[in-house]
């Protein structure tokens, strides 16, 4: 080889290498799948709109896919020849993560949950367009009316517009063991007074009065918002949010310090820090505990006979107890729809209205019928052999006045985390009522 | 194959596709990360240029203070612990149990490979108290005392979360050290034997002096997995009670992927760094110190 080809080919080796490196590059950038050229991984077509009925849930809750793919073989069948049901999960854990980057990639789904501090006027996924405005499509629909007016306006309260569709629609309070009242002679507490002084008397009788966990922070936290609105109003927390007022105010450490005070007479029982929600679950339904602050989601489990071993007729509900003096009515429920389940303003067209009238057309009906469970959504079709602790609840629902909005309702995740992360030590004593309300005030403040 | 390894440009080619991907998969996320140090927003608002106000964030924030002094309190604690178990093991496979020390070796470097969340679940299941006594409460209730809810506290959670870290690390330490033990050779254990070292006195002036590299090396090691403790602390604690077993992986990742805050995230990230920097700097300059001092006494 001559000395002139050696050279040419030195000269050559730099580029070569930077070739062989820029195409490894190319190959590493490349997308994953091999056709890069259709819709948007949220089953889009070329126009934007939707050609799959797309749809993101968690892992956890089975309970809205269970029921979309029923529709979808039964009364939304023609609606999902015309766009095929696509279901896929995530774990909750992931929501606020997977979901953020999908939008920004503009690669959400036709539906999905989405994350419930982002989804708020003012966050990141409202500002950002995402959601498609619900009330003026399903009124545009003919279907407005299918969405019970309690459950638009708890969507109102919490997000401040109508970001989510009422798969589930919740009033919360606390479910007692019947049997265990009656036994110590108990009546009902409809004020706070009585409802001490209930559990001191379980309590003096060796039943522990109460169960809640502390790994899931909001099974107490919920004791606080309730009691501020029943002592101060409905509109305790919005005082907070427009600076009016503060958790550190006397009026509002109070909450705080009665909770502490349960939490001091033992009426929780031991290892409330690091107790589960299954554990608490077990606790109520096993007869351990006399009474659980609970949603009424948990009627699933109530109907569930290897769970709920005391049986349907001892599971009794009371709303929360009044507050004597105090500016909230005891007809103010604690009330939510579940996590946020928005729907793509991008990916909308027909095809997707027509999916959407058919659930808010039969899922009401369809979900009471098959999971026994209460949506949002209006029953149009009457279902026959309605438990009688669900009709109550649905009573309940329908005559309940003002929602009350939960602790962590109005503000960011790091008060959800704040208030959540140290609920249970509130309760053990591990934190003040003055360090904890002064710690959520904190986050409060933080983020304005 | 001694001309293409010392011909320059054929280890250019041959290095340059695996530098850039290296480059690619490591280095830029890394300079992404420090860039975004100056930066506030998430992949949905977008970024704004904010200077150095993350910085100035990160000195006033408490939270941030709290989680470091815990992430160092751990380190520290964790780390002599797993290290001095490490040894101790290493130092029973090779002077007291020689070639019968492979069944040993084994069973006891089984937690390694367990994944450690699974681990994690094992030691709360352990040391719970929920729905009934776990083994460690139901013999405290056996000897007459009173079950404890272990994650109750901060102090009590920190035992369980080092105890966890060391049963589950001593194995690999073991190891570690014990292939620095087997090079020391056997010539020198025995002239030192012959001169009267036993026992302790042997594991002091002879042993202990020659497995310093390797006892270095284990350190390093262990210092900056402990600073970086993050999925056992999630599967066990949570950080929990309140903030009280953060460490600063947990928090970076809160800040990030729950409060969608990327430029705080990635200061609080840049911060992890230069702590596990500086004290891996300070360990091996000290480790220096003592070498040179050994060299001057002789």
């Amino acid at each position: 080889m001559s000395a002139r080809i050696r050279s040419r080919r030195a000269r050559l080796v730099p580029s070569m290498a930077g070739l062989a490196a820029l195409s490894l590059l190319a190959v590493a950038c490349a997308p994953a799948g091999g056709d890069s050229g259709g819709g948007s991984d949220g089953g889009g077509d070329d126009q934007g709109g939707a050609t799959e009925f797309t749809f993101l849930t968690t892992v956890e809750n089975p309970q809205i896919r269970d029921e979309l793919t029923r529709l979808s073989e039964n009364q939304c069948a023609a609606e999902n020849e015309a766009l095929p049901l696509v279901v896929d999960t995530i774990p909750q854990a992931d929501v606020n993560q997977r979901v953020s980057v999908l939008a920004s990639q503009d690669a959400l789904p036709v539906m999905f949950v989405s994350p419930t501090s982002e989804s708020k006027v003012g966050g990141d996924m409202y500002e950002s367009g995402a959601l498609l405005e619900l009330e003026e499509t399903l009124t545009d629909l003919g279907v407005w009316e299918d969405v019970l007016p309690a459950a638009a306006s708890t969507v109102n309260a919490i997000y401040g517009d109508m970001v989510s569709l009422p798969f589930q629609y919740n009033i919360e309070g606390f479910w007692y063991n019947k049997q265990i009242f009656a036994d110590n002679g108990l009546e009902v507490p409809t004020t706070w007074a009585e409802f001490t002084e209930a559990a001191a008397a379980l309590d003096a009788a060796g039943v522990q009065p109460l169960t809640a966990s502390g790994a899931q922070g909001w099974t107490i936290t919920r004791y606080i918002s309730t009691y501020l609105a029943r002592a101060n109003g409905v509109d305790a927390l919005a005082q907070v949010t427009d600076g009016s007022a503060s958790f550190t105010d006397p009026d509002y450490l109070i909450a705080a310090q009665e909770l502490a005070t349960l939490g001091e007479a033992g009426y929780f029982g031991q290892g409330i820090v690091s107790r589960d929600m299954d554990t608490v679950t077990a606790e109520f339904f096993g007869g351990t505990a006399a009474m659980m602050y609970n949603g009424s989601w948990v009627l699933s489990n109530v109907y569930d006979e290897e769970q709920n071993t005391i049986g349907v007729d001892n599971i009794g509900f009371f709303p929360f107890p009044e507050v004597e003096g105090g500016a909230g009515s005891i007809d103010d429920y604690p009330a939510n729809t579940g996590t946020v389940t928005a729907v793509s303003a991008s990916l909308y067209n027909d095809k997707v209205g027509a999916w959407l009238a058919c659930i808010a057309e039969n899922y009401g009906s369809s979900l009471l019928e098959n999971q026994g469970a209460i949506s949002g959504f209006v029953q149009n079709t009457e279902v026959d052999g309605v438990e009688p602790l669900v009709a109550e609840i649905t009573e309940r629902m329908v005559d309940a006045q003002d929602a009350v909005i939960w602790l962590e309702g109005p503000f960011d995740q790091r008060f959800g985390d704040a208030a959540g992360l140290s609920a249970g030590s509130l309760v053990d004593g591990g934190i003040s009522p003055e360090d904890y309300m002064a710690q959520i005030q904190d986050a409060v403040d933080a983020a304005q | 194959m001694r001309d293409v390894l010392g011909d320059r440009k054929a280890i250019v080619i041959l290095l340059a596709p695996a530098l850039a991907f290296y480059t690619l998969i490591k280095l830029v996320p890394i300079l992404w990360s420090l860039g975004l140090t100056f930066f506030d927003g998430n992949v949905l608002r977008g970024y704004e240029p904010v200077g150095f106000d993350n910085f100035t964030r990160l000195v006033n924030d408490s939270v941030f203070w709290e989680a470091t002094a815990f992430t160092l309190k751990y380190a520290l604690v964790a780390t002599v612990l797993q290290v001095a178990a490490g040894y101790l093991l290493a130092i029973l496979y090779v002077f007291v149990l020689r070639k019968g020390s492979a069944l040993l070796r084994t069973i006891v470097f089984f937690p390694v490979i367990l994944p450690t969340v699974a681990v994690g679940v094992l030691f709360k299941r352990l040391f719970g108290i929920h729905p009934t006594p776990g083994p460690v409460n139901s013999i405290i209730e056996a000897f007459g005392g009173q079950s404890l809810d272990w994650f109750a506290s901060g102090d009590t959670s920190f035992l369980v979360l080092i105890l966890m870290d060391v049963w589950r690390s001593m194995g690999f330490f073991a190891v570690l050290l014990y292939a620095g033990l087997v090079d020391i050779p056997e010539e020198v254990i025995e002239s030192a034997r012959m001169d009267g070292a036993k026992g302790a006195r042997l594991i002091r002036h002879i042993v202990l002096p020659l497995s310093l590299p390797v006892l270095l090396s284990a350190v390093v090691f262990a210092v900056n997995s402990t600073l970086k403790v993050f999925d056992s602390i999630l599967a066990i604690t949570n950080g929990g009670p309140g903030t009280e077993t953060q460490p600063l992986t947990l928090y970076m990742y809160r800040t990030v992927f729950t409060y969608n805050e990327y430029g705080y995230g990635s200061t609080l990230a840049l911060a992890l760094t230069v702590i596990a920097f500086l004290v891996t700097i300070v360990i091996f300059r000290s480790a220096r110190k003592d070498i040179t001092a050994d060299k001057a006494a002789r």
